[in-house]
């Protein structure tokens, strides 16, 4: 199978990631040198896969669905680069 | 000095919190020039502490299952008011406003955090040279990588710079790096240790551990750090095995009644996937050596077929990373975190953003976990390794009916050169595959020092067994231990 180099260009949008071209041609080299080397997995039979696997012995435990607040506002935006009357400041997104 | 060592030490007033932890962090000054563990050093904060625990102490009160021991935690679990990075640009200046709840829970233990250690950008790696910062080197040789993405935290335990360390596992970083640095490390059951405050990567994957110089101390660290946690959904409680009080008394003392047992009777499969022809012969011949050794203790040890292990790190990796380009998607120069000073527009601040502060690997990783759940590739990629990781749980659940633990290598290479694997992702892909098929079922593992090739380099030896069977790990690695007389010694940094 190959990857083109459009393709790569294609999920580096999605990706929200940018790359010159020489980065975008090794790219595609070293993810079609991985996925080819995981070609023989077609030779695994997953039509016997029951669709839950019985883990009885262990529990999940629900919990309430109850709402806790953060008490600590100036704490949790410490991390913020620019903050401006408690909103995070951003180029406009709507013209 | 291990953990118990230390806390006997306290008991009997040898010595005190405050001289131990300046001892540890004068060697950390002294030394960790050559072999760059860690990130963060937080001298002051654990003086601090330490002599708060003396008065204490002094007043005769408790302080705690770990009172007065100092940790180093990896740098992609969050420490509050202390930098946690994950080695990335990305959190270079990022100050958690929280604590893990497995730092909640060791600080309350008593703990000292005295510096966070490096690692492979957000996990992603086997060798620890992915990190942003620094490449860290392994003790035993410093031309050599300390394994990954927990390297910091196993050359810090390997260089004598705390008796305890604390890493996460996705596919094997916790077990690979105890490995190539001769410590033990050990890989949970998934959901047995909170990951709450662990920076994602693959959240299906991963776990928090401890690296520690020996079994005991590995059982009595894992009793402190696991439990039950509301704030992640995927926290499991054992009720089979563990006490409904599910304290650390019961946990513990569980671990240490299995490590007094012996392993007679115990029923051990060896993979034949795991020892085939071109296994390093040095490794293969120190495997062998302990499979003898169990054999005289009364262990029944058996050959198995296991070939889906041959497929499972095509699950891995493409669950992985799909996971991780999921999970790093949230770094956008907005809440925190890098933010470019190049952009126009709102999608150039995110693009800009990530693309400046990245390393290649990380986005190497995310455009291939893109790529196998885009539209028109997911049935081939995505799909098929979620059935193949059912099919895995499945053979592993079939395989434990049979057997008490698998036995196999660590990793199937000695610790390699700093620079030579890292320019060929295969190449250090492949380095998980021993490791990754026990994330994918979601069992525990344990690694342990076997041996030491003639290069004088530590070779690791894995032990596997069924989901919350943990004690049946620390069963067969404590006797081991005993009888292999590793001489884990701290590594000789002065005459590097």
């Amino acid at each position: 199978m190959t990857i083109d180099k459009d393709e790569i260009k294609f999920i580096a949008k999605l990706a929200k990631l940018k790359f010159d071209d020489e980065d975008v041609q090794m790219l595609a080299v070293e993810l079609e040198k991985v996925l080819s080397h995981f070609d023989n997995i077609d030779k695994e039979d997953f039509l016997d896969i029951e669709d839950v696997l019985d883990i009885s012995r262990i529990e999940s435990k629900m919990r309430g669905d109850e709402v806790v607040y953060y008490q600590d506002k100036k704490e949790m935006f410490r991390n913020t680069k620019q903050i401006k009357d408690g909103y995070i400041m951003i180029p406009k997104v709507l013209d | 000095m291990s953990i118990v060592d230390i806390k006997k030490g306290y008991a009997k007033k040898c010595f005190n919190v405050k001289e131990i932890v300046q001892e540890y962090l004068k060697r950390i000054e002294l030394l960790d020039g050559k072999i760059n563990t860690f990130v963060t050093i937080c001298s002051d904060t654990a003086i601090k502490e330490a002599e708060e625990i003396d008065k204490r102490l002094s007043r005769g009160e408790d302080i705690g299952l770990l009172g007065g021991i100092p940790i180093a935690v990896q740098d992609n679990i969050c420490t509050k008011g202390i930098k946690t990075t994950c080695s990335s640009k990305v959190l270079e200046d990022f100050v958690p406003p929280y604590d893990a709840t497995v730092i909640e829970k060791t600080k309350a233990a008593g703990a000292i955090i005295i510096g966070k250690t490096n690692m492979d950008e957000f996990g992603m790696g086997s060798s620890t040279e992915t990190s942003a910062f620094k490449i860290t080197k392994n003790p035993w040789d410093i031309c050599k990588v300390p394994g990954g993405s927990s390297g910091g935290s196993a050359a810090a335990l390997a260089a004598g710079f705390a008796p305890l360390t604390i890493g996460s596992d996705t596919g094997g970083s916790i077990r690979q790096s105890a490995s190539f640095c001769g410590a033990v490390g050990l890989k949970p059951t998934y959901g047995m240790v909170s990951r709450y405050g662990l920076i994602a990567f693959a959240s299906s994957l991963e776990q928090i551990g401890p690296i520690t110089r020996s079994v005991q101390d590995s059982a009595y660290a894992y009793s402190v750090m696991q439990g039950y946690d509301r704030n992640d959904s995927m926290s499991i409680i054992d009720k089979k095995n563990i006490s409904n009080d599910n304290s650390f008394k019961s946990r513990y003392s569980l671990y240490q009644e299995a490590m007094l047992k012996g392993v007679k009777g115990l029923r051990i499969g060896l993979p034949k996937e795991c020892f085939q022809v071109n296994l390093n012969s040095e490794i293969r011949e120190s495997i062998e050596n302990s499979i003898r050794i169990l054999e005289v203790m009364g262990a029944k040890v058996d050959e198995v077929s296991l070939p889906i292990l041959d497929s499972s790190l095509f699950a891995y990796y493409i669950i992985s990373s799909a996971e991780a380009s999921s999970n790093l998607a949230r770094y956008d120069g907005i809440r925190y975190g890098y933010r470019t000073e190049c952009f126009e527009n709102i999608d150039e601040l995110i693009v800009n953003s990530r693309t400046e502060s990245f390393g290649k690997e990380v986005k190497r990783r995310i455009i291939l976990g893109t790529y196998v759940i885009s539209s028109g590739n997911y049935d081939a990629y995505y799909k098929k390794a979620i059935k193949l990781r059912q099919k895995i749980k499945h053979v592993f659940h079939n395989t434990f009916e049979t057997y008490d633990l698998l036995l196999m290598p660590t990793s199937p290479v000695l610790p390699f050169g700093i620079g030579e694997k890292i320019d060929d992702p295969l190449e250090m892909y492949l380095s998980d595959i021993y490791t990754a098929v026990v994330n994918i079922a979601g069992v525990p593992a344990i690694s342990i020092p076997s041996g030491i090739s003639k290069a004088g380099l530590p070779i690791g030896l894995q032990l596997i067994s069924k989901q919350a069977m943990e004690h049946n790990l620390f069963q067969s690695a404590y006797a081991l231990e005993r009888e292999l007389d590793f001489k884990s010694n701290v590594v000789n940094l002065e005459q590097l």
